[in-house]
This record gives structure tokens, C-alpha cells and sequence, in this order.
């Protein structure tokens, strides 16, 4: 039997900030253009992807963050993650719709909460996260300790932080030691 | 020495009475000393303050230090948008009010005695908080004032301004008399006048020099001080130590580290590891002591007699998806794609623009509309970005989309003679046979009722299996394949082994054997470059004057006369060394001992190589020249057997 093996991050708690893995989560890449794309992904995720530059939207079981005009990130918890996949992949992939590919592990997602994390952030990081703190479900793509991150404001103080799997464990270490000295 | 003509102040008064005496409207005319300073000359100031008068007063000294008074630190404020006026009484820029979430007190806004600080930033503070009543309200305070206000830009000296260095920036040497000569020069902006100069352009931003320049640039052009604007006030205000600027980047955190999720398997296995952009890749695996040499040596051998497994993992890997997929392909690499069959595979190489190798990898047709492109792994990044750039400006008629896959699979490649009864081991029910499952295709399977894609391709010459699984489960497939391969001796192998095994066999390494100046036909891989294709990039370039020249720098093997001497890769190589100025022919690319051949081998680049088989060189070393011969590039299995042994 294989068994899975995530990066070792170990949840921490150190001056307010609360950082978490998140895994398992199922990640999907969506591209598209046409209004069938859309309709397609509405249909199978009762979701509308959002249109608007770094933002995102939700349904009861699904989270899509947009990445550019014509590109945007599921994610979701999920038992069984292939039947979403498989099933988005044949409505839209198959009949050249648009693009579904599964990107559950490229992606590591890391939960930071506390009133702190801004803080930590902003210590790597040259985004200015005024009005991203102030708006729940605002998205954007930045670096943080040269590490190329996508951020999801979930609501105050909560973020869901997605990182390149093998960067993941270089930028928890940092994260923590970061969270030191604030 | 103080140029006003006289104070009242406190420290002034302070200095009378333990006897100091104060040269009042008197400045420094000179400086005298070899290495160090040793004394200044004075000379009294006229009423007017343009020239100097009296007799010279010569004073020793060890040391001169120089104060320009206070000047408000309007840094905050320029930087947030902000525009200053020139406050004539104090000769100081001062904010101007802005309507904006800030507001300047205290001497930063031109105010520098308490009591006028005080009592302005309380009607601020209470305007700004709309506060009407605190309890610092009519504070008074008593404090000395400084009143006698004295300011010349620029010293009166006898000595005229050509013959002497009135320097204004002093990290940047500039002068007053560069001051003068650009404003001579018709250069008026003071954007214009700052970089002409350099003032202010050090690391102190002009925390010395700007007011200087500004007031002579004012009194030279003949106009107001702060007429013709002023540059912006930038930090760094205070220096910076280099440790601010670090922060936390130090020792482990000194580098970004990408591992793979093999990664700790590989250190239990006390693995050596190379960087590889930002990976960490196994180098070598020691083992009882061994030297890298030793540990290369038997890694190889196990790889060619029995088997090995390597972490290639770090391959960059690009999905790609789109009704035109296929053409996409065509115009990137200088092969022909539309014919590939769905389930196999194809290696590419990819140029520049300008025709020279860019990167290069192995691309599997999944679908109609869908491949999976693997890339160099320090070139991932740059390929896709490279790639998509394409299509948004170049070809955005093209219906295709790129998505990044590096991290999302873990791959473990298994080669050598007794790889398929591993892969057989590992997927039972998986048909292994060269008709089902030839080289240069694929196979979808599952293991543990997990999808794994397993391609039949090869980086060694020999018979060779990758194996892509989801990364969360890639330790596991790697343990489960050592474990499988234990009965053969599967040997783990690193990137130095690797680069020895490809280069027994020719194949080249992006960015090893080329180096941005290397087109196919250097490579003498011509086979590669499509006749038929109306275009792809770099095409065109390919048949420049330059490119088809006879006499190019092109890769050749190079076997040394004594076959245990080892070429140092870079090393020069030349066919005569008597005639002077010796004539550098190129240079050595790759470079290893194989103990498979048991003798050196290596790879370089030869002017006119293609056309100098057989033909004897010389690398000349410090202490001895070593002779070669050049020969092919492949060195091992030229028929392609092992690849179905």
C-alpha cells in the first residue's frame, strides 16, 4: 500500500500567529475562454468563477481564486478528489472547452490566522495588504521570502497561504523563525 | 568658528565662560596637512557675506567638523507625494499642507524651539483628531532660543572657485565648480543637475550636499531658492547596516531551498547533494567512505550491469492543453509533432530567436489535444514563461493552455539491464513487452489503486523506465521500487553519475555543452532540425551567414592518448603550442572517467570539429600538455542495443 507523505510543517503557535497545514486539499487548474468553459464549470461546481482581477469566489464545498483573465484555482476538500476532477476533465477538457488539470500536489496550502500574520508577511513580502486584510475572499500572487505564494484572504486575520510543494518546507522554517521576532 | 555675526544663545554662552574662544563672522578659507589634517585658515567674512576680509588666522587642529545647521526632515512627507515650500526666514524646505492622512510636526515642519513645537502640534493634533480639548493645551515651556540666523551657500574664498575644491557631495567628490558648469552647460531641471553631477546620488541621498546645491544652483541661475523644484527626498534617510537589510536570510535561510518529496529518503541514504537552481539534487551517494570519484564509479557500473534509480523529480514539467496543441509544439521545437501517436513520446530541443539551443526535454502526447513537456530543471521556470509569453503576444490565435505539473509529480527513473523485471515487480499486470510497450511511449497503470504514468524513456542509453506519481506519494513508489529492485542490487544514483552515464552516450546537457552560442547543426544533431516546417523559433536564424558558417565551434569527443587521464572541463584546447599568439580552438564541455569503457572520455566544443575525427589535439595544463584525439561524440552502444536489451 503507498502511503502519502506531505512536507513536514509542524503547526505552530508562537506571538499570535497560528500557522497550520491544510492537506489533504484538492487543487484544480481551470483555463478557459468560451462561454461553454463557463457553463461548464457552473454546472459541474455550481460555482461562477470570478471575472475580477485577485479575487475569488465560493460555494458550500468549492473555492476558486482567480489567477489571470482566462486561468483560476478550485480548491476544495474532497474524500474522493479524482470524481471532481475526472468529471470537470471530461466536460470541459475532452470536448476543448478549455484546460482542467490536477495541481492537488503542486500546491501546499498553509492556514496562518492571528492578528500578527500581516506582520510576518509583510517581513518578506513588498505587498501592501491594507486593502487585502480589510476584504474577505480577496486573492493575489506574490512573493514572500523570494518564494512565489498565492494568498487567499478567507476572512479577518485568516489566510489560506498556497506554496510550490517543494518550496514548502524552506518557507514554514521561515515563517516560524520570522515569527520571533515580531 | 561661526559665520553669524554673533549669538546669544546658550551654548554660546556656555563656551564665553569656560574660555572658548568664538570666531564670529569668520569662516575656513583652507586646510593644511599631509594624510591628516594638521590646521585651518580663517579669514573674517564681509557684511554682505560675498567676500572675505582682514588678515588670514592660521589655528592647529586635528580635526575640522562642519555643521549646516537644522534642516527639517521632510523625507516622510516628499515620499508620500508631498511638495515643499522654502521657508525664507530659517532658509528651510518645509512641507506644504496636503490634504492626506498625515500631517508634519515639530522640526520636520520647520519648527524647532520647544514651546512652538509643543503648542503647534497640539492645534494639529487636535484638528487632524478633532479633539477639542487635551491637557497639553497652553504647556508652556522655557527654553534657549536660537535667534541670529546666518546662511551662505557657498564660501567666500579668496582663491578662485577653478583653482580650489569646494566639494558639496562629499561621497561623491562633486564640487561646487560641477554645480556651476552644468548650470553653464544649459542643464536647469534639477533632476537634470543631480545626475549630470551626482549630487545627492550616494548612499546618503544627499543628506549632506542637496540644501548646498540647491541654494547655489538658486543663487547661480539667479532665482528664488526652491524655484526651480526639488529632487525627491528618498531613505535610506539613516544608514542602513547590511544586517537590516538581510533580515532573517541567513544561514539556512540564507538561500531559497526547493526539495523534492523523495528528499528525505535521500539524506537517511546519506546522500551528497548539488544545487540545482534551487534544488537540492542528489549528487552521489557514498557509501563505507567512499570519495565522490569511488561512489560515481560503482553507481555507474551498477547502472549499466544491473540497474539504478534516480530522483527526477525535478524535471520541469508543463501540461499542456488546446485544439492546437500539436501546432503550439511545432513552432516551439525544431521537430515535427503532429504526427506523434498518442501514448508516445518525443524528444525536442528548443532555440532562441536568435537559433541557439534553449532547452531541451521530452515531450508525451496523452491525448488528442494534450501533452505533458518536461523540461530542464533549471530551466522549468524560464520555458514557461518563455513559452506563454508566446502565446499572449505572438501567437494569440492559438487555442492552447499551459499549466505548471513540476511539483505535482514525483519521478522515479529506474534503468538499466534489469529495469523491466523491476517495473514488472512493481506493475505485474502491466504488458512490458517491446511490442506493447516499445521505447519512447507510455503507459497509464495504477499502483495501489493509485495513477501512475509510466514512460519508457532513457537518459542512459539503457533500457529505462520513469515512473510520475502524485508528489505525496513519491517516497513511497521510490521505497517501493528499492525495495523491488533490491533482489537486482538497484543501485540509487546521483547527478554526477547521470551526467556520466549521458555522456557515454553522447546525448548533451542544456547549459553544460552549450552555452547560448551552440545552434543544432554546432551539436551535430541536424537530424533534430525539421526541413519541412514552415517555421518554429529560431528558424530563421539557422541560416544566417553566421550560423551556417564551416568553422563554428561544434561538439566532437575528445579521447586522451593515455586513457586513465581525466580532462579538466573548461580547459583550453589548441592544435599547436609553439606558434605564438597560440591559437585557442575551444574547450573542454564534459569531462569523466567511465569505468564502463574503462577510460576517459569527454565532450567539447572544436572549431571546425565536425571535420577533425582522428585528428590529434593538445590541452595544454599548467604543468604538462595532454594529448587527444577527437572522435565521435557517442562513445558507448552506437546501434542503440541496451536500449531493448
Amino acid at each position: 500500500m503507498l502511503n502519502t507523505h506531505y512536507p513536514q510543517i509542524t503547526d505552530n503557535k508562537l506571538n499570535d500567529v497560528e500557522i497550520s497545514l491544510q492537506e489533504p486539499i484538492s487543487k484544480i487548474n481551470l483555463r478557459g475562454k468560451s462561454k461553454e468553459f463557463f457553463a461548464k464549470v457552473g454546472k459541474v461546481l455550481s460555482l461562477i468563477l470570478p471575472n475580477e482581477a485577485n479575487t475569488s469566489s465560493f460555494s458550500e464545498n468549492f473555492n476558486a481564486i482567480w489567477l489571470s483573465p482566462d486561468e483560476w484555482m478550485v480548491y476544495f476538500k474532497n474524500d474522493d478528489e479524482k470524481v471532481i476532477f475526472n468529471k470537470l476533465y471530461s466536460e470541459i477538457s475532452k470536448v476543448n472547452y478549455g484546460s482542467v488539470t490536477d495541481i492537488s500536489d503542486q500546491w501546499i496550502c498553509i492556514n496562518l490566522k492571528g492578528s500578527k500574520i500581516y506582520d510576518i508577511l509583510s517581513a518578506g513580502c513588498s505587498f501592501n495588504f491594507d486593502q487585502f486584510l480589510k476584504t474577505d475572499g480577496l486573492s493575489t500572487q506574490t512573493i514572500v521570502n523570494h518564494i512565489d505564494v498565492i494568498l487567499h484572504n478567507k476572512n479577518t486575520y485568516n489566510i489560506n497561504l498556497f506554496v510550490r510543494r517543494s518550496f514548502s518546507e524552506h518557507l514554514c522554517l521561515w515563517l516560524n523563525d520570522s515569527a520571533k521576532f515580531i | 568658528m561661526d559665520l553669524r555675526k554673533n549669538s546669544q544663545s546658550e551654548i554660546a554662552k556656555q563656551a564665553r565662560n569656560l574660555g572658548i574662544k568664538i570666531y564670529f563672522n569668520h569662516v575656513v578659507t583652507n586646510t593644511f596637512g599631509y594624510r591628516r589634517i594638521n590646521s585651518v585658515e580663517l579669514m573674517e567674512l564681509s557684511d554682505d557675506g560675498n567676500t572675505t576680509i582682514g588678515n588670514k588666522i592660521k589655528l592647529n587642529c586635528d580635526c575640522l567638523g562642519i555643521s549646516g545647521g537644522w534642516t527639517p526632515m521632510v523625507h516622510m512627507h516628499t515620499q508620500s507625494g508631498g511638495k515643499l515650500d522654502f521657508k525664507n526666514d530659517d532658509q528651510v524646505f518645509i512641507p506644504k499642507e496636503i490634504d492626506n492622512d498625515q500631517i508634519s510636526i515639530g522640526a520636520c515642519n520647520g519648527d524647532f524651539d520647544l514651546e512652538t513645537i509643543i503648542d503647534k502640534t497640539v492645534n494639529k493634533i487636535n484638528i487632524f483628531l478633532e479633539i477639542n480639548n487635551q491637557d497639553y493645551k497652553n504647556t508652556k515651556v522655557e527654553c534657549s532660543i536660537e535667534k541670529e540666523k546666518r546662511n551662505i551657500w557657498l564660501l567666500p574664498n579668496k582663491i578662485p572657485l577653478g583653482k580650489t575644491k569646494c566639494f558639496i557631495d562629499f561621497q561623491n567628490d562633486s564640487t561646487a565648480k560641477d554645480i556651476k558648469l552644468a548650470l553653464k552647460e544649459g542643464f536647469r531641471s534639477i533632476e537634470h543637475v543631480k545626475r549630470y553631477t551626482t549630487t545627492g546620488m550616494a548612499t546618503d541621498q544627499g543628506k549632506l550636499s542637496n540644501m548646498h546645491a540647491l541654494g547655489i544652483i538658486a543663487d547661480t541661475a539667479g532665482v528664488k531658492m526652491g524655484t526651480l523644484g526639488t529632487t525627491t527626498f528618498r531613505p535610506p534617510f539613516t544608514p542602513l547596516t547590511f544586517g537590516t537589510i538581510v533580515g532573517r536570510n541567513v544561514g539556512k535561510f540564507f538561500e531559497v531551498v526547493r526539495k523534492t518529496s523523495i528528499h528525505d529518503w535521500h539524506v537517511d541514504n546519506k546522500a551528497q547533494f548539488e544545487n540545482v537552481g534551487q534544488w537540492k539534487r542528489p549528487w552521489y551517494y557514498p557509501k563505507n567512505g567512499e570519495t565522490m570519484h569511488d561512489a560515481v564509479q560503482r553507481e555507474s557500473k551498477a547502472a549499466r550491469d544491473s540497474a539504478g534509480i534516480l530522483d527526477a523529480s525535478t524535471l520541469g514539467k508543463i501540461d499542456i492543453q488546446g485544439t492546437d496543441a500539436s501546432e503550439f509544439l511545432n513552432r516551439v521545437y525544431t521537430n515535427a509533432w503532429s504526427k506523434l501517436s498518442i501514448g508516445k513520446c518525443r524528444y525536442g530541443l528548443m532555440l532562441n530567436e536568435d537559433g541557439m539551443v534553449y532547452d531541451d526535454g521530452v515531450t508525451t502526447r496523452l491525448a488528442e489535444n494534450h501533452y505533458l513537456m518536461t523540461t530542464t530543471t533549471g530551466g522549468a521556470a524560464n520555458v514557461l514563461g518563455k513559452l506563454e509569453d508566446y502565446l499572449q503576444t505572438e501567437w494569440p490565435e492559438l487555442d492552447v493552455y499551459l499549466t505548471s505539473v513540476t511539483d505535482h509529480y514525483s519521478t522515479a527513473s529506474v534503468c538499466g539491464p534489469n529495469s523491466k523485471k523491476i517495473i514488472n515487480k512493481i506493475f505485474p499486470e502491466l504488458d512490458l513487452s517491446d511490442e506493447n510497450f516499445p521505447h519512447m511511449s507510455f503507459k497509464n497503470t495504477k499502483l495501489d489503486n493509485i495513477n501512475c504514468r509510466v514512460m519508457r524513456i532513457s537518459f542512459t542509453g539503457e533500457l529505462s523506465y520513469e515512473i510520475n506519481i502524485e508528489s505525496k506519494y513519491g517516497k513511497s513508489l521510490w521505497e517501493k521500487c528499492i525495495s523491488a529492485g533490491q533482489e537486482f542490487n538497484i543501485t540509487p544514483y546521483g547527478t554526477e553519475t547521470m551526467h556520466l552515464l549521458r555522456a557515454e552516450k553522447g546525448f548533451i546537457i542544456v547549459g553544460q555543452d552549450t552555452d547560448g552560442t551552440m545552434t543544432p547543426s554546432d551539436l551535430q544533431m541536424d537530424w533534430i532540425v525539421s526541413k519541412k516546417k514552415y517555421d518554429f523559433i529560431g528558424k530563421r536564424s539557422l541560416y544566417r551567414s553566421d550560423t551556417i558558417r564551416e568553422d563554428r565551434k561544434q561538439l566532437v569527443g575528445l579521447l586522451t592518448n593515455d586513457p586513465k587521464e581525466i580532462l579538466e572541463e573548461g580547459a583550453q584546447i589548441v592544435s599547436d603550442t609553439n606558434t605564438k599568439p597560440i591559437d585557442m580552438l575551444g574547450h573542454v564541455t564534459s569531462s569523466y572517467f567511465s569505468p564502463n569503457l574503462n577510460k576517459s572520455i569527454a565532450l567539447a566544443v572544436v572549431r571546425s570539429g565536425k571535420n577533425m575525427k582522428g585528428q590529434k589535439l593538445i590541452i595544454p595544463m599548467e604543468n604538462k600538455n595532454i594529448n587527444v584525439t577527437v572522435s565521435d561524440t557517442i562513445f558507448l552502444d552506437k546501434e542503440n542495443k541496451r536500449l531493448n536489451a
